[in-house]
C-alpha cells in the first residue's frame, strides 16, 4: 500500500511538471509567432519609402492613418523597460537572433516534455501491475 | 488526521506555516533574481548604444529620455535590488534550515513512537 502511495505521489508531481512544460510551450509558441511577425513588419518598414502613408493598429482592430518617417530605423526593447534607437536591418538581426533563441528554448522543452511522459507511462504501468498483483486471491 | 496527537499535530502545523513562507520567499527571490540579471543585460546593451538618445517606456507609450540618465536610474535599481536579494536570500536559508530541523523533529517522534503516548 505504502508503494502504490509513493507511487502516486510520484505521478501527482509528474502531472504537475508535465502541466507546467506545457504551458511554457504556449507562452513560447505565442511569443515566437510576435516575433515571427515583428520581422516580416520589419522587412516591409525597410523596403519602405519615406512618406509612405501606412494604417498603424491600435488595438481592437481598429488602425490610425499615419506615414512611416524613417523607414531606416526602429526603436527596439533591449530590456528593463528601456528602449534605443537601432537601423532597421540590426532591428531584424536582433529579432532573427531571438526568434534562434526560442526555437531553441522550445526544442530543449519539447524533449524535457517527451522524456516525464515517457516516465509517466512507465509508472503508469508499473501502477497498473502493482494493482493487479494486489487483486490476486492469496491462494495457499 | 484523527489518530495524529496534539504534539505531533503541533510540529506539522508549525512545518506548514513555514514551508508557506518559505515559498513565499523563495518566489520573491526568484523574481528579484530574474529583474536583476535583465537590468544587467539592459546595462551591458546600453553600453554599446551609440546614441544618446533612448527611450523608456510607460504603458504603452515611449518617453524619449537620454542615455546618462537612464544608466544612472537603472544603477540605483540594481543596487536596491542586490540588496534585497541579499537579504531574502539570508531569510531563505534561515527557513529551508527551520524546515530541515522541523523535518527531523517530525520524523523522531514519529520514529521513537513518543506519539504513540501523545506526549
Amino acid at each position: 500500500m505504502e508503494d502504490i502511495t509513493q507511487l502516486s505521489t510520484q505521478m501527482a508531481m509528474l502531472e504537475r511538471q508535465i502541466e507546467a512544460l506545457n504551458q511554457n510551450m504556449k507562452m513560447m509558441q505565442s511569443h515566437l509567432h510576435e516575433l515571427l511577425v515583428t520581422k516580416e513588419t520589419l522587412t516591409n518598414i525597410k523596403d519602405a519609402k519615406a512618406g509612405q502613408e501606412v494604417l498603424f493598429p491600435i488595438g481592437g482592430g481598429c488602425f490610425t492613418f499615419g506615414k512611416i518617417v524613417q523607414p531606416n530605423q526602429v526603436i527596439v526593447n533591449i530590456g528593463s523597460n528601456i528602449a534605443v534607437k537601432e537601423s532597421t536591418d540590426k532591428g531584424i538581426v536582433s529579432v532573427e537572433s531571438r526568434i534562434e533563441d526560442i526555437k531553441k528554448l522550445m526544442a530543449q522543452t519539447s524533449a524535457s516534455y517527451s522524456e516525464l511522459k515517457k516516465r509517466m507511462e512507465e509508472l503508469d504501468a508499473h501502477g497498473h501491475k502493482m494493482m493487479q498483483q494486489q487483486e490476486k486471491p492469496n491462494i495457499k | 488526521m484523527q489518530n495524529i496527537p496534539p504534539n505531533v499535530q503541533n510540529e506539522i502545523t508549525q512545518f506548514q506555516q513555514v514551508e508557506q513562507q518559505y515559498q513565499m520567499i523563495a518566489s520573491q527571490l526568484q523574481s528579484v533574481t530574474v529583474e536583476l540579471k535583465e537590468l544587467e543585460d539592459t546595462l551591458e546593451a546600453l553600453k554599446a548604444v551609440s546614441e544618446e538618445e533612448v527611450y523608456k517606456s510607460a504603458g504603452s507609450i515611449l518617453f524619449k529620455s537620454d542615455k546618462a540618465t537612464v544608466e544612472e536610474d537603472m544603477t540605483k535599481r540594481k543596487e536596491t535590488l542586490s540588496l534585497r536579494k541579499t537579504t531574502l536570500e539570508r531569510q531563505e536559508t534561515r527557513l529551508r534550515t527551520k524546515l530541515q530541523e522541523s523535518q527531523k523533529k517530525i520524523q523522531e517522534l514519529i520514529g521513537s513512537g513518543k506519539f504513540a503516548q501523545g506526549s
